[in-house]
């Protein structure tokens, strides 16, 4: 009975001594491999690449590539089709006095509002925002609103006998409350300094995070824009003569204020 | 030991999983969509579209299915430069050139049809095809004719009701097509189909392939735009266009495509899709026309830097351009030489020009169809000199109180030029067609330094008592 016990003891002993050194292998293999590794460089088959960030990472470029890709399919065929998907409908808002909704009061506050936060954020140079109000007040015109379905909306003034002048064109992305483009047309006109303009416009609208917002050299938009290529997105800023009036002397020598951002794709020259 | 052979087992996994992973294979990149725009052809000496081979001059000449103008086709056909006859250039015996199995059928409408005479006596035919929803609805509105017989004789009696409906049925179903009548007229080969919903533009070649461009948008923009190159052995590809939104390819010079490019400080194109339309028709008014070169096998573009501003139109020509610019509130017509780079030549011009080019058959085109000085006129580049309508007129000597100058139409190897006229003493008016000797042959001031030296050439060649080629002797 005893030597039976010590038999199973030595048994014992002999399989924990044959497995304990077992259990070390993948100690024993990593060391030498680790060894072999040390003095050596390797290529990395696929580089390293820092995270970029794109349009995509901000709604609002989100929203403004859906509207132009959308909007310029509704520009060669019809609205809808027999066959076509239901999702991706989409209808743009009123650009004309006759089929935009007079704004009350509330969309009137709106508009000064959105108009002093441009001003203040020093995107709409302060004699520009007077002299647009002066326009207006002027005209004595009525604030006209439309929107769109992607939630974009457009406030518009309009001036002259006819109302023949579109004195303000305005869109707001209505979420996030952020203007996408502006275009009034004016008597007096003010010197405008495009960089300062725009850089402030990159931050009002918080698409700083891009982080490569340059000049597109070598490019039509030189002289007035700031373009982002991991955006794929341009900013402008430009004023002009706006001669597209016709009045009774012949064509009417005012002036225009623009601003927009929306997606473009751009060679820019290195 | 069969429980030493699991432990074992066991406590090696860890080491063979870890082996495994070292050897997995790394990912590659992409390449699909280089490898589709990658251009793989070479490209020749550029020349405008002929219009005219030896053979004559061709065009889209219009017919009706009744032969009184009512339910209108057009055939494709030649005017025959010495007897003026105009036959189409469908020779299968017993056509009656009245429907879709003509062989010089080219459509119902009056489309953007072009025609691409070769010079071994073929014809090539790009047609454009309908929009895939306007077909459709063709196909079925005259679809519903052919199946309802009461309705049709109705709506369009007789043979030439018929005729005419089958003929509206058979074109919507057909595709945008590029096709080769042969030189006998007794067979017609499709070359090419090319993509529907894009309208193919064609507008020059190299004597391999066609150019152009396949776009898309509406009166306001473009939505979809590239390059087209179509072999003369039918394969079809595609290429890049720098900018595409704002540009159009006019034609071709020499190892370039030509370019207009439509330049503005905002974007254009989006400021119209966001619906900015008083903003966007200002400024689209204010745009400047530029013109570019590109050469799409090397994806390289050169911005002329031409001394005008404002330009209104222009023509590539060989290697010149002819464009007009607006400078002090007067149009000029304006000649730039690409190889020296300099603009010469301004022809003071008014109200709004529109120059055609005048091909020619053998040789460079040298005349355009102007308007100097507010008169429709025949202009020679090469000399600046040009003859209005009135002056070409009395040139044919026929009476102008009964035909009137409609078009100068091509050029032909043998120094003459093709008129168009209308004889007013037929109700309706008729189209005719002669040719006078070319003008800028007939006088003496007119010719070219070129062909002023080579005629001194010549000349010395003669005197010296050399043989001259006799083809050298062209101008």
């Amino acid at each position: 009975m005893k030597r039976r016990k010590l038999k199973r003891g030595w048994m014992l002993a002999l399989c924990a001594a044959a497995i304990v050194p077992l259990a070390a292998i993948p100690l024993g293999w990593f060391a030498l491999t680790d060894a072999a590794m040390v003095g050596q460089t390797r290529d990395q088959k696929t580089p390293y690449t820092s995270i970029v960030p794109t349009g995509d990472d901000y709604y609002l470029l989100r929203q403004l590539n859906t509207r132009v890709e959308l909007a310029a399919r509704g520009a060669t065929r019809s609205l809808y089709e027999e066959g076509d998907e239901m999702a991706g409908m989409y209808l743009s808002g009123a650009s004309y006095i006759e089929d935009m909704t007079v704004a009350d009061s509330s969309m009137q506050q709106y508009l000064q509002d959105v108009l002093d936060s441009l001003s203040y954020g020093r995107v709409l140079p302060s004699e520009w925002l007077a002299t647009i109000r002066a326009e207006i007040g002027y005209w004595g015109s009525q604030i006209y609103y439309s929107t769109d379905t992607l939630g974009f909306v457009r406030l518009a003034a309009f001036g002259g006998e006819n109302q023949e002048i579109c004195l303000l064109d305005l869109e707001v992305e209505s979420l996030t409350g952020k203007v996408v483009s502006l275009w009034a047309s004016t008597e007096e006109t003010h010197p405008i300094d495009v960089g300062n303009t725009l850089l402030a416009w990159v931050e009002l609208n918080e698409l700083d995070g891009l982080g490569d917002w340059a000049v597109p050299v070598g490019t039509d938009y030189e002289q007035s824009g700031l373009y982002s290529q991991n955006g794929q997105a341009l900013m402008t800023c430009a004023t002009g003569m706006d001669d597209s009036i016709w009045t009774q002397l012949g064509r009417s020598e005012r002036h225009y204020f623009s601003l927009q951002l929306g997606p473009r794709d751009l060679e820019v020259s290195q | 030991m069969t429980k030493l052979r699991k432990a074992l087992g066991l406590a090696l996994v860890p080491v063979l999983l870890t082996a495994c992973g070292q050897n997995a294979p790394a990912a590659t990149p992409e390449t699909a969509d280089t490898a589709e725009t990658a251009v793989t052809w070479t490209m020749g000496n550029l020349e405008p579209l002929p219009w005219a081979n030896d053979r004559g001059y061709y065009f889209l000449e219009f017919h009706s299915f009744d032969g009184n103008g009512r339910w209108p086709y057009y055939l494709v056909s030649r005017v025959d430069f010495d007897t003026g006859e105009v036959t189409p250039v469908c020779n299968k015996p017993g056509c009656s050139h009245d429907g879709t199995d003509c062989l010089a059928f080219s459509d119902i409408n009056y489309a953007e049809d072009t025609i691409i005479p070769m010079e071994d006596g073929s014809v090539l035919l790009y047609h454009q095809a309908d929009s895939t929803e306007v077909s459709q609805d063709k196909q079925e509105q005259y679809g519903y004719y052919l199946d309802y017989e009461e309705a049709r004789v109705v709506e369009y009696p007789g043979e030439a009701g018929r005729k005419y409906v089958e003929a509206v049925y058979e074109s919507a179903g057909q595709p945008s097509y590029v096709d080769r009548i042969s030189a006998d007229g007794l067979t017609r080969e499709r070359l090419a189909v090319l993509p529907d919903d894009l309208g193919t533009y064609l507008k020059c070649w190299d004597g391999q392939a066609l150019y152009g461009s396949l776009l898309s948008g509406n009166l306001d923009i473009i939505t979809e735009n590239c390059g087209v190159r179509v072999g003369l052995d039918g394969k079809v590809s595609y290429f890049d266009l720098p900018d595409p939104y704002y540009t159009e390819v006019l034609s071709g010079c020499g190892p370039y495509l030509l370019l207009s490019h439509t330049s503005s400080p905002v974007d254009l194109r989006t400021m119209y899709l966001y619906g900015n339309y008083n903003a966007f028709y200002t400024l689209r008014e204010q745009a400047d026309q530029e013109c570019w070169l590109y050469d799409p096998v090397q994806g390289t573009t050169q911005k002329l830097d031409l001394p005008h501003e404002n330009l209104t139109n222009f023509v590539g020509m060989g290697d010149r351009i002819v464009y007009t610019a607006v400078e002090d509130g007067e149009q000029w017509i304006y000649i730039y030489d690409l190889t020296t780079g300099e603009t010469e030549l301004g022809i003071q011009g008014s109200g709004s020009m529109i120059i055609k080019l005048i091909p020619a058959v053998g040789r460079q085109p040298r005349y355009v169809w102007a308007y100097p000085q507010g008169q429709p006129a025949l202009v020679d580049i090469d000399t600046g000199n040009w003859w209005t309508s009135d002056e070409l007129m009395e040139m044919t000597g026929l009476d102008p109180g009964r035909y009137e100058l409609g078009n100068a139409l091509c050029e032909t190897r043998d120094g003459r030029l093709l008129l168009q006229l209308y004889d007013m003493s037929r109700i309706p008016t008729e189209n005719v067609y002669t040719t006078i000797p070319s003008p800028a042959l007939t006088e003496g001031l007119n010719l070219t330094q070129q062909a002023l030296e080579e005629e001194a050439r010549l000349l010395e060649k003669a005197a010296e008592g050399v043989d001259v080629p006799q083809e050298v002797a062209e101008p």
